[in-house]
C-alpha cells in the first residue's frame, strides 16, 4: 500500500476511534475493516478524489452521529423528567424565577450603563466634564480648536412652564443649551431647523426646538407648528424646528422635551438670573487627541483661569478637571460604574448560586435513588462519558426551560418596577426614565446564564451519580446502597451551603424590609386629614415678582372650602430624606440645622402644636430674622433652656432671633426621628412656592382652588395639585412595593432551602429503610429513630446557618460600601433583636419542619417488611 | 397487499432501499452490501463506509433488518465481520417500494404513449 493511502487510513482509523462508544461496540471493528477493505478500490477508480470523498464521507457522519445520540439523551430526558412531574415543576420554578430576577439585575444595568445615547451619531466620541463649570470657563474650552472639534454648554433639567396656544400653562422639563449643542451632536432635525450660533444672538426674540417625542403625543406631528408661537416661562416664543427622533437631549434618564438657547436671557429663563449658574459642558475632542491629553489640556486651562481670580476659593492643587464620557444615558463616574456594576452582580450572583445549590442537591439526592438504573446502564456498556452526557442534557433541559420563564419573569418584575416608578411619579421633579425593552442583549445573557446554571448545578450531581461501584451496587438491596454513611459527603455540603445562602438572602432583605416598614407609617406629627397641597411657580409663568403670592392665601383664605392657608418653601414630607442645609449656633458650637422657609399660620394650619413663642404673622422685620425652632432643634442648640427671645447666627453671619418653639413633625419620610428644624419666613424665589390648604372636610377644596385661581389669574400653572393622603399613599406605594420585593425575595429563597433539605432528608429515610427497620426490630423506640433522622438534619442546619451569617456580614460589607442609605438601614435594622434572633430561628424552624415532614416516614417504617425487602 | 398499507407508506430513502434489495437475496455483511450495489449498479451507486454503517443503525433501530446468526463455513469467515438479514417488516418495506417505483414506471409509460 502506497504511503498516501496509509497515511489516508491512519486519519480514517482515528476518526472511527472518535464514534460515540456504543457505536463504537456495536460497529468499530467492522467499520475500520471495511474501510480497509474499500480504499484501494476506491483509490483505483476515483483517486485523490475517492479519497478526499472517502474520509469526507466519515468525518461528516461523526457529528451526525452524536447529534442522533444527542436526540436520544433529549427525548429520554423529557421522559424522565415528565415521569417525575413534581420535581420537574419545582426545578424549573425556581430557576425561573432566579433566572428571571438576574435578567431583571442585568436588564437594568444594562439600560443604565450600557446603552447608548439615542438619536446622536458617534456616541463612542462624546465626552463631557465631570463638573459643572462657569460660561466663560466654557468659552475658552470652546474655543480651543487644538482639544475639541466641538463643544456645547447647558444647564439640565430645567423646568419650563409652557403653554400651546389658550391652553393651560404646563410643567415641561427641557434643558438651556448653547447655540452650538446641536452642532457638537450632529443632529439634523425632523423638521424646521435646530440653533446656530450664527442666528442665535442675544437679543434676539426667543425660540425653541421641541423633541420629536412632544411633538408627536402632544401636536399631533402637525407639521405646520414650526413657525407657531407658544407661551414660555410667560414670554412667547417662536418654535423653529423638531428634534431627531428618539432624541431627548444628552443623559436621557431625566428625558428633555424641549431645548431653549441661552440668548434668550434671564427674562425668559430664570436659572439664567442665578449668580453663578454652573453649567454642564459636552464636546468633541478633536482628532488625534486622546482622553487623558485633553483632561490635562482642560486641567491646564483652569488653573491658568484661576491664577486670574486669586480670591476664588477653588482648590488649586491637583486635578480639577475630570473627563467622563458623555455617551450614555447618564452622566456617571467611572466610580459610580464599577459600584453599580458590583452591586448587581453580587446581588444577581448570591441569587443564581442559590437556585444552583439548590437545584444541584435535588440532584444529587435525585442521582442516588437512580443509582441502580445507572449500574444497570454501566453493565451493559454505557461509558461513563455517555452517562454523564445523559444527565447533563436532563440538566441543560431544565435550565433552558427555567431560562424560557426566566425571561417571562424578568420582563413582569421590570414592568412592575416601572408601574411603581409611574405610581410615585410626582410632576413635580423631574422624571426618570429607562428604557428596559427587550433586546437581544438581554436574551443571550439570560440564555447563557441559564446554561451556565444547567451546567454548574448538573455537572457535580452527575460526576458523583457516575462514580459508583458497579458490581456493589447491583448486588445490594433494591431501595440502594447502604454504604457507611458519609459525614462530609458532596450532598451534605451543597445542603449546608444552600441553607447558608437562604439565610444570608433572608437576613440582607429582612433587614431591609424591616427598615424601610420602620421608616413608613409613622406618624407624621402634623394632621394629614383634608390637606390640600399645589405647587406655584410665578417666575415661570412669567411674573416679574412675587408680589402675587402674598395677595393668594388671603384669596383662598375666603374661600368657603376653606379653612386655612398658608405657605412653605417644600411641602411636609416632600423628601425622603432632610439633610441639614445651614449651620447656626447660639455663641457656642455650630449645629446643622434644616433651614426651611414658611408663611404665616403654618403651624395651626398643619395642625403643630406651638409648645412656646408664637407664630409667623403676615409682616415680620427682616432683621435680625425671626426664627421657630422645632424641639430637637432646640435641645442642640440650647439644651434644656428656653431659647425663646435668643439670638442664633449662622455661618455666613446672618443674624437670628428665636421667636416660637414648634413640637417635632417629620420634615422628611426616612428619617427615624425628626431633624432639628428652623423655620424662617418665607422668600419666593425662581423654584416657587408651595401652597397649603386645610380644607372643610366634606368639601371638594380642590375644585374650589382651583375655579378661584382660574378666575384670579388664568396664566398661573397649579403644579402637582394633590391631597397630603394622597402623597401619603404614593409614598406607601412606593415603600411598600419595594419591601414586597425584598420579602419575596427573602420567602423565596426560604422555600428554595426548605424544600431542598426536605428532599434529602426524604432520600436519607428510604436510604436507610433497612438499618431502621433493623434498629426498630432491636427495640428502638419511634421518638429515637425520629432522632436519628432529624439529627443529620439538624446537623445540616446549623452548618448552614454559621455559613449563613457569615455570608450576611461579607455581602452587606460589599454593598455597604457603596449604598450608605443601606448602610443606615441595615445598621438600624441589624440592632433590631427581632430580626437578628428571629430570623435564624425561623430559618431553624421552617427548616427542621422540612425535615420533620418525611422524617415522621420514618418511624412508620414495619421493621419486618423492611428486612424482608430485597 | 392491502390496499391502505399501500398508500400509507412514505418513499424510502434511496440508500435503505439500496441495502435492503442487496439484502433480498441473501444475508450480506456490511463490505459485500457494498460491492453488491456497486456491482449492481454499475458503478453509479457507492455506499461509503461510515454512511453503509450509519443507515445500517437506523435501519436495524427500523425493525427493518437484523444481525444473522448464520455464518459460512470456518475457513472463509472473518470474525469482525457481522452478518445481516431482512426481517419480515423489512421484506415488506422492500416491496412496497418496488411497488410504488413500478408504479411510477407505468404511469411514465402510459404518459409517454399518450404523447406519441
Amino acid at each position: 500500500m502506497n504511503p498516501l493511502l496509509k497515511a489516508c487510513l491512519s486519519v480514517y482509523r482515528r476518526l472511527a476511534r472518535a464514534y460515540p462508544h456504543e457505536f463504537q461496540l456495536v460497529y468499530g471493528e467492522e467499520l475500520e475493516l471495511t474501510g480497509e477493505d474499500a480504499l484501494p478500490e476506491i483509490w483505483k477508480r476515483h483517486g485523490i478524489w475517492g479519497i478526499l470523498r472517502f474520509l469526507g464521507d466519515i468525518a461528516l457522519r461523526l457529528p451526525v452521529e452524536y447529534l442522533s445520540e444527542l436526540r436520544h439523551d433529549t427525548a429520554f430526558a423529557l421522559r424522565t423528567l415528565l415521569k417525575s412531574r413534581g420535581f420537574t415543576l419545582a426545578a424549573v420554578l425556581s430557576l425561573g424565577i432566579g433566572i428571571g430576577l438576574c435578567s431583571a439585575f442585568f436588564t437594568q444595568v444594562d439600560a443604565l450603563l450600557f446603552r447608548p445615547l439615542p438619536g446622536v451619531p458617534d456616541v463612542a466620541e462624546l465626552v463631557a466634564v465631570q463638573e459643572p463649570v462657569s460660561y466663560p470657563y466654557f468659552e475658552r474650552v470652546r474655543d480651543r480648536h487644538d482639544i475639541v472639534s466641538g463643544a456645547a454648554a447647558l444647564l439640565a433639567p430645567v423646568p419650563f412652564s409652557v403653554a400651546l396656544n389658550s391652553a393651560r400653562p404646563q410643567r415641561i422639563f427641557g434643558q438651556l443649551v448653547s447655540p452650538g449643542y446641536f452642532a457638537t451632536l450632529r443632529i439634523e432635525p425632523s423638521i424646521g431647523r435646530l440653533f446656530d450660533p450664527q442666528t442665535e444672538q442675544p437679543g434676539n426674540s426667543p425660540v425653541v426646538v421641541l423633541s420629536e417625542r412632544y411633538w408627536r403625543t402632544h401636536m399631533n406631528a402637525d407639521p405646520r407648528v414650526v413657525g407657531s408661537t407658544i407661551r414660555l416661562n410667560g414670554k412667547l416664543a417662536q418654535i423653529v424646528g423638531i428634534g431627531p427622533k428618539d432624541f431627548l437631549g444628552v443623559w436621557p434618564v431625566t428625558p428633555a422635551d424641549l431645548f431653549v438657547p441661552i440668548t434668550v436671557g434671564g427674562a425668559v429663563a430664570p436659572e439664567l438670573t442665578e449668580e453663578s449658574p454652573n453649567f454642564r459642558v459636552i464636546m468633541r475632542l478633536a482628532d488625534g487627541v486622546t482622553f487623558t491629553s485633553a483632561q490635562a489640556a482642560l486641567d491646564t486651562l483652569r488653573r491658568t483661569a484661576d491664577d486670574k481670580k486669586p480670591d476664588d476659593k477653588r482648590p488649586k492643587e491637583g486635578r480639577q478637571i475630570s473627563l467622563i464620557s458623555a455617551g450614555g444615558v447618564i452622566a456617571m463616574t467611572p466610580e459610580q460604574r464599577a459600584s453599580t456594576l458590583a452591586v448587581t452582580f453580587v446581588l444577581g450572583g448570591l441569587i443564581l448560586a442559590l437556585v444552583s445549590t439548590n437545584l444541584a442537591g435535588l440532584l444529587v439526592a435525585r442521582g442516588s435513588e437512580r443509582a441502580k438504573e445507572i449500574a444497570v446502564r454501566v453493565a451493559m456498556g454505557a461509558s461513563r462519558f455517555r452517562l454523564m452526557r445523559q444527565l447533563l442534557t436532563e440538566s441543560t433541559l431544565l435550565s433552558l426551560a427555567g431560562g424560557a420563564i426566566g425571561v417571562l419573569c424578568g420582563q413582569a418584575i421590570l414592568i412592575g418596577i416601572t408601574a411603581l416608578a409611574v405610581a410615585a411619579d410626582s410632576g413635580v421633579t423631574p422624571p426618570q426614565e429607562l428604557d428596559y425593552s427587550l433586546n437581544l442583549t438581554t436574551l443571550l445573557f439570560t440564555t447563557a446564564i441559564a446554561i451556565a446554571a444547567g451546567f454548574a448545578f448538573g455537572l457535580l450531581p452527575a460526576l458523583a451519580a457516575t462514580r459508583g461501584d458497579v458490581a456493589g451496587t447491583l448486588k445490594l438491596s433494591s431501595n440502594g446502597a447502604s454504604r457507611i454513611y458519609r459525614r462530609f459527603g458532596l450532598r451534605n455540603l451543597l445542603v449546608a451551603g444552600q441553607v447558608g445562602l437562604s439565610l444570608t438572602v433572608v437576613l440582607i432583605t429582612g433587614f431591609i424590609v424591616i427598615g424601610y416598614q420602620k421608616f413608613a407609617g409613622i406618624d407624621p406629627g402634623f394632621e394629614p386629614r383634608d390637606l390640600v397641597l399645589f405647587q406655584i411657580d410665578p417666575l415661570h409663568d412669567g411674573y416679574t415678582s412675587a408680589a402675587l403670592v402674598d395677595r393668594l392665601p388671603e384669596r383662598l383664605a375666603r374661600l368657603s372650602a376653606v379653612r386655612g392657608v398658608t405657605l412653605a418653601a417644600s411641602s411636609p414630607l416632600a423628601d425622603y430624606v432632610a439633610t441639614p442645609n445651614v449651620r447656626v449656633t447660639a455663641d457656642q458650637e455650630m449645629v446643622g440645622v434644616v433651614r426651611q422657609g414658611i408663611g404665616a399660620a403654618y403651624f395651626s394650619t398643619l395642625g403643630i402644636p406651638l409648645v412656646g413663642g408664637r407664630e409667623f404673622t403676615e409682616h415680620e422685620g427682616a432683621e435680625p430674622i425671626p426664627a421657630i425652632l422645632n424641639q430637637t432643634a432646640v435641645r442642640d442648640l440650647f439644651g434644656p433652656a428656653s431659647p425663646v427671645g435668643q439670638a442664633l447666627r449662622d455661618a455666613s453671619g446672618k443674624q437670628y432671633t428665636v421667636i416660637g418653639v414648634a413640637r417635632d413633625s417629620r420634615s422628611a419620610y426616612l428619617m427615624a426621628k425628626p431633624a432639628a428644624t428652623m423655620y424662617v419666613p418665607l422668600s419666593v424665589g425662581a423654584a416657587g412656592a408651595s401652597i397649603i390648604v386645610r380644607g372643610v372636610p366634606g368639601q371638594d377644596t380642590m375644585a374650589a382652588i382651583r375655579d378661584d385661581v382660574a378666575r384670579f389669574d388664568p396664566n398661573l400653572t397649579l403644579i402637582n395639585p394633590r391631597t397630603m393622603d394622597r402623597q401619603l399613599a404614593q409614598m406607601n406605594t412606593l415603600i411598600q412595593g419595594g419591601s414586597a420585593f425584598y420579602a419575596g425575595l427573602g420567602f423565596f429563597s426560604l422555600i428554595l432551602a426548605s424544600v431542598g433539605l426536605a428532599g434529602v432528608t426524604a432520600c436519607a429515610v428510604v436510604r436507610r429503610r433497612k438499618e431502621i427497620g433493623i434498629r426498630m426490630a432491636l427495640g428502638a423506640r419511634r421518638l429515637q429513630v425520629l432522632a436519628l433522622v432529624l439529627k443529620e438534619g439538624a446537623a445540616l442546619v446549623i452548618a448552614g446557618a454559621i455559613l449563613g451569617f457569615a455570608g450576611e456580614w461579607a455581602a452587606s460589607r460589599i454593598m455597604a460600601g457603596t449604598m450608605s442609605e443601606l448602610a443606615r438601614l441595615t445598621d438600624t435594622a441589624r440592632s433590631n433583636p427581632l430580626l437578628s434572633i428571629g430570623a435564624p430561628l425561623l430559618l431553624v424552624a421552617i427548616t427542621m419542619a422540612a425535615c420533620y415532614i418525611p422524617a415522621r416516614r420514618s418511624t412508620r417504617i414495619d421493621p419486618v417488611t423492611a428486612l424482608r425487602e430485597e | 397487499m392491502p390496499k391502505t398499507e399501500q398508500r400509507a407508506a412514505p418513499p424510502l430513502r434511496t440508500n435503505w432501499f439500496h441495502i435492503l434489495l442487496s439484502l433480498s437475496g441473501e444475508e450480506q455483511h456490511g463490505y459485500g452490501i457494498m460491492q453488491e450495489v456497486l456491482e449492481r449498479t454499475n458503478g453509479q451507486v457507492r455506499l461509503w463506509p461510515a454512511s453503509l454503517y450509519g443507515a445500517l443503525k437506523q435501519l436495524i433501530e427500523e425493525g427493518f433488518i437484523e444481525e444473522s446468526n448464520k455464518r459460512p463455513a470456518p475457513d472463509q469467515d472473518d470474525a469482525r465481520r457481522r452478518y445481516y438479514k431482512l426481517t419480515r417488516a423489512g421484506r415488506r418495506a422492500l416491496e412496497q417500494e418496488i411497488v410504488r417505483l413500478e408504479d411510477l414506471v407505468k404511469a411514465i409509460h402510459h404518459k409517454r404513449h399518450q404523447e406519441a
